[in-house]
């Protein structure tokens, strides 16, 4: 086993990874809408900043204004959390200039968030593609030397920043990038409800996928680690609650439905 | 004979009336849009023309200047710049063509029309429904970028907005439901001879929710939802499909796996001159119960094949062979 792992501060995650992440590499985190991943993410963000580690959060999915008021009942202190917000403003109809996120462009502490939704500017509008997005990481990585960071979500990123055409090799070479620039990194992946998983589960070094069941008492989550390069982990599927507290695996019980 | 329809669109939040004159042949045509001069309305006239164009392949637009008609807008004013406006926002109809931008400049229209006469904003919009929109009015590569611009817009807008949208193939992620903040999903299934109905909140960014399925009824009143009865949904029920879940795809793939180095074993001995006669039928039993998916049955019996070719083969066979593959309760039927 490789010694020095960080752990992902979700109570029982790191057991079942049989002490944590193996650092400076890409992990995936899977599941359906709703399963819990955005919390799950800033849970981990959260455990680098108590450690103090530089934390970054790339929002592709939600405007960074609700993810603030989101996470406000967990109570967690993400004042230092920077958010980059990746977000492509509306989208122009008519021949007006197209800015492509500006790769100088700052992420804003997570205290300097406003209450409000940003409102794409009347006569410019902001257009994230995946190269811009690489190059503004760079920039950043180079410049703030983060620890952790997360992409919520590679789905987002594939779905909105790529040309079809060019999405499995994009999305092998940003993964490949992140792989390169040795910063731990948790890449969140929307799972269908059923069928396939997504090319990208492949291409990480690990993956942690949260399921959602439904039955009569309700909704069933369930986490498990599907890969794990490099270092031993639990087989087994525990199941896990969201609380005001975040995410807790219960591992302590038997696993979900083992015989 | 060309057909006729009465249209209408928004100038500066004035909802303006209009007839299109189409041509017979499903189209698409060139379009013109006929004006008509001070003091006129755009029955005056201009449907003589209008017919001609139609005849000739065109689709033509009449339609009633802002306070003229059946428009809206103040009376006895005339500014020759608003009617400039009025001429272009006409390109909203485009021969009943919805597109996305369409639908976006009316709603933003509407929207600051609303905000200026009333000096109140919408505060709900119900877009009814999405699936129409993207099967009708954005075919095409972009889809997903229209989408998440369309959805962008209506969050901007800083109005609770419900999005109507059928989940018609559960293997493909359709962009709205990752992206929007919530999920409130509707069951309808028949049990027996009576359609039951019930709602289920599957996502709520930002809060805690109810999760259970809860039966509802359609009433004079409306919808009612039974906070204290929990939905009985029945086998086949669009509540119970979730089921078919990606730990059931674990199984598969156990299974799958197992049979494929079983088939390996048989050919290993195969070589080694052992008969293996009998755990090739009982692996085509295992295939068998495989294809008709009763996974569970499949599993034990390859299970059985294994340890008995291993034995054969003469490695020892580990004492539980393979390991169950992990599942919820609900796998298990």
């Amino acid at each position: 086993m490789i010694s020095g792992k960080i752990r992902t501060g979700v109570p029982g995650l790191d057991k079942m990874l049989h002490g944590g992440l193996v650092p400076g590499r890409p992990y995936i985190l899977s599941g359906p809408p709703g399963a819990g991943k955005t919390i799950l993410a800033m849970q981990f963000l959260r455990e680098g900043l108590e450690g103090g580690e530089r934390s970054l959060f790339v929002a592709l999915e939600e405007p960074p204004n609700e993810l603030k008021i989101n996470m406000r009942s967990f109570r967690w202190n993400l004042d230092d959390l920077d958010v980059l917000d990746a977000n492509s403003d509306i989208r122009r109809f008519e021949p007006t200039p197209i800015l492509e996120i500006s790769t100088e462009e700052e992420p804003a502490k997570m205290r300097s968030i406003g209450e409000r939704i940003r409102k794409t500017p009347d006569f410019e509008s902001k257009e994230v593609t995946v190269h811009s997005l690489q190059q503004l990481l760079k920039n950043l990585l180079v410049k703030k030397h983060y620890e952790r960071v997360v992409i919520d979500s590679m789905t987002a990123l594939r779905y909105f920043c790529m040309r079809e055409f060019e999405e499995a090799v994009t999305t092998q070479s940003f993964m490949r990038y992140l792989a390169e620039s040795k910063v731990t990194s948790l890449l969140t992946l929307e799972l269908p409800e059923e069928g396939e998983v997504p090319p990208e589960a492949f291409l990480a070094r690990g993956e942690i996928r949260l399921h959602k069941l439904r039955d009569e008492s309700g909704i069933k989550r369930f986490i498990s680690v599907e890969k794990y390069k490099g270092s031993s982990h639990d087989e087994f599927v525990y199941p896990f609650d969201i609380t005001n507290a975040g995410l807790t695996v219960h591992t302590t019980g038997k696993p979900a439905g083992g015989t | 004979m060309p057909s006729e329809k009465k249209v209408q669109f928004y100038s500066d939040g004035l909802r303006l009336a209009g007839v299109l004159f189409l041509p017979e042949d499903p189209g698409p045509h060139p379009g013109v849009v006929l004006c008509h001069g001070f003091t006129g309305i755009k029955e005056f006239i201009l449907p003589e023309y209008a017919c001609r164009f139609a005849a000739a392949g065109y689709a033509a637009l009449t339609f009633d200047y802002r306070g003229f008609g059946e428009s809206e807008g103040p009376r006895w004013r005339l500014i020759p710049w608003e009617q400039v406006t009025d001429i272009r926002q006409s390109s909203q109809v485009r021969a009943l063509e919805v597109t996305v931008h369409s639908v976006q400049k009316m709603i933003k229209q509407e929207f600051f029309g609303h905000l200026e006469r009333t000096k109140q904003r919408y505060k709900r919009i119900v877009i009814d429904s999405m699936t129409a929109l993207k099967m009708f009015s954005m075919q095409g590569q972009d889809s997903r970028i229209l989408i998440q611009s369309f959805l962008r817009f209506l969050s901007e807008l800083e109005a609770t907005s419900l999005i109507v949208s059928e989940h018609l193939d559960r293997r493909t992620l359709e962009t709205e439901f990752f992206l929007s903040r919530g999920e409130i999903r509707l069951h309808k299934w028949l049990d027996g001879s009576m359609i039951r109905r019930a709602v289920s909140i599957e996502k709520f960014r930002g809060s805690p929710f109810d999760d259970r399925m809860r039966p509802v009824s359609i009433t004079s009143k409306g919808m009612i939802v039974q906070l204290e009865a929990v939905a009985q949904s029945q086998a086949g029920s669009p509540g119970v499909q979730p089921r078919e879940s990606l730990l059931e795809a674990r199984i598969i793939d156990e299974v799958s796996n197992l049979i494929e180095a079983i088939m390996r074993g048989i050919d290993e001995a195969h070589r080694l001159q052992i008969p293996v006669r009998d755990i090739e039928v009982s692996l085509s039993r295992a295939m068998l119960h495989f294809q008709r998916r009763h996974y569970q049955k499949a599993l034990k019996v390859a299970l059985a094949c294994d340890s008995e070719l291993k034995q054969r083969i003469g490695t020892v066979p580990p004492p539980p062979p393979v390991t169950v593959p992990p599942r919820p309760p609900e796998v298990m039927r």
